[in-house]
């Protein structure tokens, strides 16, 4: 097969493209064609990196799987064993499959979930302080967005966390009560259980906090990180948490010293 | 940038998917893992793909969600196939592709009965699309990244200092720094296979003699730019066995 660009129809590779590359089922010729374009497209070599990366996921998780579910016994296949002891059993089907779903999926979620060695996914969600450590907040709102996100705070420091987070959803506070808006939410979020939703509000500037705001930030975001998996990015946060000289610092550091040093 | 032509190219993955679904019947309860868990990866990793695809018309369907159906129906689907009960010998590779994608559809649909309150498209709605060559990105595609010589040559020195690791080493570093692997998972993997204390001791070492490597070429550890994961991979794909003057150690 040649390439020719004024003839074909101009697109990317396919799903199937990065599925053969990756089990190397690829014509060498094909795996060229694929390459070349991966090498110059940058949306493209970004869907590569998420495939490989579930694939590498998938192959980590492969054997703790299928160690629930034992391999069939030798003839199983044959049926003719089978047909006679099966029918037997035919009014347990459900109840069998359903027993043998829930053993599944109680190891699985324990493969999963389970407590690894990682020390920033030791790391957990932590309160944050208490708002009337920070001298004027009151006096400086000055907007009813602004007003609004006190509110919220009052309700986060009641523990009243359904309340805070939907004050906390509501936008148009400005400047650092913006921020400030963020990190509470992101923080009320993480302790909902809801690392994944927590993360798209952390991204951005949080210099625009003073301490220890800033700090805590990069604590919330470091927590919410591990909590989704997203390891490497937790590893630098908690490597640059270990550095600062206070009590974020030190929270930083009894997580254990092994994985100093960023990526 | 080239444009690689898939029109009439048929995906090869479901050619050894069928091989590996005849070793995993004929060694049945043989205690032999290793097609099991191939044809689990390679199941998966399909499912995966064609329910993400397939979730896109949906609301409410998490990325946890779309790993947990793939995962449990790869696994349904090896026990069927062990047991006789699915066979795709003699089958096309778009019969096999349909399959899959048709599996995956009714995965996703059962999940969306069980949370009913949850508004889904219209059924109706969901077109069908060609088995063969799909998946691919319409239209102006983008233009090529201008990369910078300072991207080429932060890549070229990680290369360089991956490349003087021990292979343990390296995919450790590998699965965590650019796939975001777990501890557990990545002591898991079956090219590491060591405890998960040991990773992080690894991991520890590795980072400590890739910053010293980068130091020594005038370059600071830092983020993988956008676009360069194809150089990485293949590079680690070339580095099988690790080189002679190996400089990292792994010992705990």
């Amino acid at each position: 097969m040649t390439l020719d660009p004024e003839r074909e129809p101009r697109s990317h590779v396919t799903d199937d493209d990065l599925l053969d590359l990756i089990h190397g089922a690829s014509s060498t010729e094909r795996r060229e064609e694929v390459v070349s374009h991966l090498l110059g497209c940058e949306a493209c070599d970004g869907r590569f990196r998420s495939i490989v990366r579930d694939h590498e996921r998938g192959r980590a998780l492969a054997a703790d799987a299928l160690t629930s579910a034992p391999a069939a016994a030798p003839g199983a296949h044959a049926g003719a064993a089978r047909r006679a002891w099966w029918p037997r059993f035919a009014g347990w089907r459900a109840p069998l499959v359903a027993a043998l779903l829930l053993t599944i999926g109680g190891t699985w979620m324990l493969a999963r979930h389970g407590p690894g060695t990682d020390p920033a996914a030791r790391a957990r969600p932590e309160w944050l302080p208490q708002v009337t450590r920070w001298g004027n907040l009151r006096q400086a709102a000055e907007s009813s967005a602004d007003s609004i996100v006190l509110v919220a705070i009052e309700a986060y420091e009641r523990r009243d966390l359904r309340r805070a987070e939907s004050l906390l959803r509501t936008p148009g506070a400005v400047g650092s009560y913006e921020f400030l808006r963020r990190l509470y939410l992101a923080n009320t979020l993480e302790a909902l259980g809801r690392s994944e939703e927590a993360l798209p509000e952390l991204v951005g500037m949080s210099w625009m906090l003073p301490e220890p705001w800033r700090g805590e930030w990069d604590w919330t975001s470091m927590v919410a990180c591990a909590r989704s998996g997203r390891m490497a990015r937790a590893d630098s946060l908690l490597d640059v948490l270990r550095r600062r000289d206070d009590a974020i610092g030190a929270r930083a550091r009894a997580l254990g010293n092994d994985a100093r040093g960023g990526r | 940038m080239s444009y690689p032509p898939h029109a009439g190219v048929e995906p090869r993955w479901p050619i050894r998917l069928i091989a590996l679904c005849s070793a995993v019947r004929k060694g049945a309860g043989s205690g032999c893992p290793e097609p099991r868990e191939e044809l689990w990866v390679l199941l998966r990793d399909s499912l995966l793909l064609a329910i993400t695809r397939e979730a896109a018309r949906y609301r409410g369907i998490g990325r946890e969600d779309i790993h947990d159906l793939a995962s449990a129906k790869a696994l349904e689907l090896v026990s069927r196939a062990e047991r006789g009960e699915w066979d795709p010998t003699g089958r096309s590779t778009g019969e096999v592709v349909l399959y899959i994608r048709s599996t995956a559809r009714r995965a996703l649909l059962r999940l969306m009965d069980r949370r009913r309150g949850q508004t889904s498209l219209d059924e109706a709605d969901v077109e069908e699309v060609a088995v063969v060559g799909r998946g691919g990105l319409p239209g102006a595609p983008d233009p090529p990244p201008e990369r910078s010589a300072e991207t080429q040559e932060f890549l070229r020195g990680l290369i360089d200092c991956l490349s003087r690791l021990r292979e343990r080493a390296r995919t450790v570093w590998v699965l965590r720094g650019i796939h975001d692997l777990s501890t557990r998972e990545i002591a898991a993997h079956p090219q590491v296979g060591v405890s998960p204390g040991n990773v992080d001791v690894i991991l520890m070492r590795v980072r400590a003699t890739l910053r010293d490597c980068l130091g020594s070429k005038g370059l600071e550890p830092g983020h993988l730019p956008p676009g360069s994961f194809t150089q990485i991979w293949l590079a680690m794909s070339g580095l099988a066995t690790s080189p002679a003057g190996a400089v990292e150690e792994e010992h705990t």
